[in-house]
């Protein structure tokens, strides 16, 4: 029968070599295609590290922003305020212990008529400027 | 005859294992919104009378001589103050909503973060 032949031990001793050569190079094979692959997944997870740390440098740039805008507003708001009550101490002088402005202007009507028109002309230069992108104080 | 059934079921099943379909999808700009700007106002000049008792007569007396019709729409001290008080709050408003314009432009026109596009292969 054919299968006696592998009772021979030159044959199964030549098979044994052939099996361990054969697994030897499949073994090599598929380690390097694992090395390949690996090293293939590290550039990506390289790449991907890179961005991701772009990625936050620009959220906290934007928290950055954030934190300025809300800063900025929130003073925005103090000055507006203070512009408010100062135009409000100016117009209820009274509260101060001075002349009311309504004292003022029956004494002097041309002084007050005078200081309300170039008040309010600077009022509207302001709006002017303001609607033209230009600064305005 | 069974075997060649089976057979040809796992051969056929085969086909909905192993096939990843993959969709490889990036966000699209949104086209500039590009708003015309507004031209310059040219406020019209008002001026305001001073009109006491005293000099009541003098001003309908100029207003007549200047050929402008003697009426006088008028305010009282309070609502003068009144409406300088709302004159000064609309200024403020604008110049904190003109901040606020700044701040969103400043915002939404800078860089962008970066997405990883990478895939991941052989997990």
């Amino acid at each position: 029968m054919w299968y006696k032949m592998f009772l021979n031990p030159t044959v199964l001793k030549i098979l044994g070599v052939l099996i361990i050569v054969v697994s030897s190079i499949v073994y090599v094979k598929y380690t390097q295609n694992q090395i390949n692959a690996l090293t293939q997944d590290n550039e990506l997870l390289q790449l991907g590290i890179e961005e991701q740390h772009r990625v936050i440098d620009s959220l906290q740039n934007d928290i950055q922003l954030i934190i300025e805008s809300r800063d900025k507003l929130s003073e925005l708001l103090i000055k507006s305020n203070n512009e408010i009550t100062e135009l409000k101490e100016k117009l209820y002088r009274e509260n101060q212990g001075k002349q009311s402005l309504e004292q003022l202007a029956i004494k002097k009507p041309q002084l007050v008529e005078n200081i309300v028109n170039k008040a309010t002309k600077d009022v509207f230069d302001c709006f002017e400027s303001l609607i033209d992108n230009q600064e305005c104080n | 005859m069974r075997f060649l059934s089976i057979l040809v079921a796992c051969s056929l099943l085969s086909g909905c294992f192993g096939h990843k379909i993959d969709i490889d999808s990036e966000p699209i700009d949104r086209p500039a919104l590009n708003i015309p700007e507004h031209a310059p106002v040219k406020m019209n000049s008002v001026e305001f009378l001073v009109v006491t008792p005293d000099n009541a007569e003098d001003i309908f007396q100029k207003l007549k001589e200047k050929s402008i019709v003697p009426v006088i729409f008028g305010l009282s001290g309070v609502y003068y103050k009144n409406l300088a008080v709302n004159m000064e709050l609309l200024k403020q408003y604008i110049l904190y909503q003109k901040e606020v314009i700044k701040i969103y432009k400043q915002y939404y026109d800078s860089e962008k973060p970066i997405v990883f596009k990478g895939r991941i292969k052989n997990g």
